[in-house]
């Protein structure tokens, strides 16, 4: 297997190596289903703050699409 | 009217802020949903950027606690995913100082030194016995390559292979622009190389 070839993607405007089709094979691990029911139990006994802001959250930017940072100075 | 029953079967898939509004409102439920919604990512991630099964598990414990606690006052501006990724990061981090197991200045921020130290470049390479008996795993071979990456990289690595982040997604997840994102991932990619044809070298040839 070569690591260093390249070729296009189905998209056609990124190329996926060798690397990218290793990595493919990266299999997911799981939180168990244990964990997620403690998680939430514990936010159960969690007590929330009130809100200090007069200005309610901003439940509209959790929803926005990504904005693109292009334009902010390469670091 | 067939097409309005149709439609009237199918779940409504509520947005994070219908969600996060109706958890305001002491919808428990609807917190469940936004953990069901988020636990897998984030987990993968938490869970190969920091090897540890246990101490990934407490993490995602405290990302959706602070989620939680956090909702009355959250103005992120940023779409609720690129916020727990970064929570998720910070808290990775936290974790490999406390157990002091990367040096402060592989923790600055992005931008502030991009050069890599010849150490960081250099990948681990000498395997142990047992390591050599997992050399046909190919998940512990990956997972090494992950581990020998400096973190900048490794978060960068691990929200785009593990995590399917777009580059927009990670640049606002590790707050950097999306350009850094991709040259990260770019410069990830020879170390990367280097720890695979090292651990593996039937797959160099």
């Amino acid at each position: 297997m070569q690591f260093l070839s390249s070729h296009p993607t189905p998209a056609g405007n990124q190329s996926e190596d060798d690397i990218d089709k290793v990595f493919k094979q990266l299999l997911p691990v799981e939180p168990s289903s244990e964990l997620i029911s403690r998680i939430l139990a514990h936010i159960r006994h969690v007590v929330r703050p009130m809100p200090t802001a007069s200005e309610p959250p901003d439940f509209e930017g959790l929803d926005s699409l990504v904005i693109r940072n292009e334009r902010r100075d390469p670091s | 009217m067939q097409l309005r029953e149709r439609i009237k079967g199918q779940p409504i898939e509520l947005t994070d802020g219908m969600l996060a509004q109706q958890t305001l409102a002491g919808d428990e439920e609807a917190f469940a949903r936004l953990v069901q919604r988020y636990s897998s990512s984030l987990f993968n991630f938490i869970c190969r950027f920091l090897s540890d099964y246990d101490a990934a598990s407490d993490i995602l414990q405290q990302v959706f606690t602070q989620l939680y606690v956090s909702l009355p006052n959250l103005r992120t501006g940023e779409p609720l995913k690129a916020w727990l990724f970064q929570v998720a990061r910070n808290r990775c981090l936290d974790e490999l100082r406390r157990k002091r197991i990367i040096h402060f200045s592989e923790l600055q921020a992005p931008g502030e030194d991009d050069d890599l130290s010849p150490l960081a470049i250099i990948p681990d390479t000498g395997p142990l016995p047992e390591e050599i008996a997992e050399r046909h795993d190919l998940q512990s071979m990956l997972q090494r390559a992950i581990d020998a990456l400096p973190p900048k990289f490794r978060a960068v690595v691990l929200l785009r292979y593990a995590s399917q982040l777009s580059f927009s997604e990670i640049g606002q997840a590790l707050q950097m622009p999306e350009a850094t994102a991709k040259t990260y991932f770019q410069r990830a990619k020879p170390l990367l190389r280097a720890s695979l044809k090292e651990q593996i070298p039937p797959l160099a040839s």
